[in-house]
């Protein structure tokens, strides 16, 4: 969709909750359902800005507003890192855990970044045209079988201070 | 008859011209097509589909070619299946084509065309090309009319179905397509909508200008509008005005109208240019 396109977020949000096509108006009780789910979500405050005006974090935040109106089993996110700064990411990543205590449900997450996600995630798994490895995110990344495959940039991140203090101890089998 | 009583109203009008049959038909021809395109074009406008229902335009010339080919009597309803045909067809390359949008638009635009005129001007004249070239408003008559009243009425029913899931799909389809909105099928049914509001349209505003009816409206309100509705409402309150003094002018002037009323919308273009700057220095 265009940049400048006059879409509200609370458009955006009534057009997924409702069937009164939104170019007719948003009615009273849709603006408050709108406005509940988005609050959900830290993303109140941005029901009267234009969709494309959005950063990348508020857009992600007002995207899985939607996503989890109603709340699926199975919620999918795809690369939601890309194009976000690191303060919306780390508040996108604690409204996600938040979900997992608030719903019953399974969160599978696509990204590449390991380091951002790496307190946040119960399991994970590391693909390279096949499983690489998977476990717990300390076994995963104390992995030396990763550097090989993945280079520096994982090396570094298997450096960091929390890692490298769990490197050698099992790992949990949280789920 | 509705249309006598749609006469008599005009009649009261305190214009010279509210007192031709031909005036007050086209009038009427004016309210009912430009509001059905507005309100399409907001979406033709926010998806970057202008260069798409443009193409769209002239492949009517290939529509009435191939009525005139198969020698049908109605020459909208050829108009129609054929355009519903072409912008499916579009539509499908672009999904699964190797070259990008514009290149296959433009392909399938300039063949809409030399085909179109090829048919159209077998027998050495290009007056039959000419006349859907340009429109003629002023020779609508009340079964066409009558057709157009149902095509806004249509029209306006299927965008209210269809525009939500529309919206979501355009914003980020894979959202949409986890909520169980079958975004193909959406896509091809704005699609076909368009397809056969511009086909309905095209014989009276004219294959050359009736892009501009789709897009300057809505276009215009963007500049203004900040939400969907408010999108909605500027756009058809421009296309209105603009049908109606459009029409004006060109009775006043001698002139054509369809090229008239996109004159129209194409100054309305530009002051919603004008204030949204000035709105943007007083902020």
């Amino acid at each position: 969709m265009e940049k400048g396109a006059p879409v509200s977020v609370a458009d955006l949000v009534a057009s997924a909750v409702t069937r009164r096509p939104v170019w007719a108006g948003i009615d009273g009780s849709t603006a408050g359902r709108v406005k509940e789910v988005l609050s959900l979500f830290s993303a109140e405050h941005l029901v009267k800005r234009k969709v494309g005006d959005l950063s990348g974090g508020e857009l992600q935040r007002v995207l899985l507003a939607i996503a989890m109106t109603p709340a699926p089993d199975l919620l999918l996110l795809d690369e939601p890192a890309g194009g976000v700064d690191a303060k919306g990411l780390a508040l996108f990543y604690r409204i996600v855990r938040g979900l997992r205590q608030t719903h019953d449900i399974s969160v599978v997450l696509v990204t590449h970044d390991l380091a951002g996600i790496y307190s946040y995630v119960d399991k994970m798994v590391l693909l390279n045209r096949g499983v690489i490895a998977e476990g717990a995110p300390q076994e995963v990344l104390a992995d030396g079988k990763l550097v090989e495959v993945f280079g520096a940039a994982l090396w570094n991140i298997s450096c960091l201070p929390d890692i490298v203090k769990d490197k050698g101890k099992g790992g949990d089998n949280a789920d | 008859m509705l249309i006598d009583f749609w006469y008599k109203l005009v009649n009261t009008l305190p214009f010279e011209w509210a007192h031709y049959v031909f005036m007050k038909n086209a009038l009427l021809a004016l309210l009912l097509l430009t509001p059905l395109l507005a309100l399409l074009g907001t979406m033709a406008v926010n998806r970057r589909m202008a260069f798409f229902s443009d193409a769209l335009g002239h492949s009517a010339l290939a529509g009435a070619g191939a009525g005139l080919l198969l020698g049908a009597s109605n020459q909208t309803a050829v108009l129609i299946v054929f355009g519903v045909l072409w912008a499916l067809l579009i539509s499908r390359i672009n999904r699964t084509g190797g070259a990008s949008a514009d290149t296959n638009i433009s392909v399938f635009s300039s063949t809409g065309i030399a085909l179109g005129l090829v048919l159209l001007s077998q027998g050495g004249s290009f007056a039959r090309a000419s006349s859907l070239l340009v429109g003629d408003v002023l020779a609508i008559g009340p079964n066409d009319l009558l057709w157009l009243a149902v095509a806004l009425v249509g029209g306006v029913a299927a965008w209210a179905l269809l525009y939500n899931p529309l919206l979501l799909s355009a914003v980020n389809p894979q959202l949409a397509d986890s909520r169980g909105v079958k975004t193909r099928l959406v896509e091809d049914l704005f699609v076909c909508l368009v397809a056969v509001a511009v086909m309905l349209a095209i014989r009276w505003v004219g294959v050359l200008l009736i892009n501009a009816l789709l897009i300057l409206p809505a276009a215009a309100a963007r500049n203004l509008a900040r939400s969907a509705p408010q999108h909605a409402l500027l756009s058809v309150i421009i296309s209105l005005l603009s049908g109606v003094l459009g029409l004006i002018a060109a009775y006043t002037l001698g002139s054509s109208v369809g090229a008239a009323v996109v004159l129209c919308a194409a100054v309305f273009y530009a002051l919603s240019l004008l204030v949204r700057r000035v709105l943007r220095i007083a902020n």
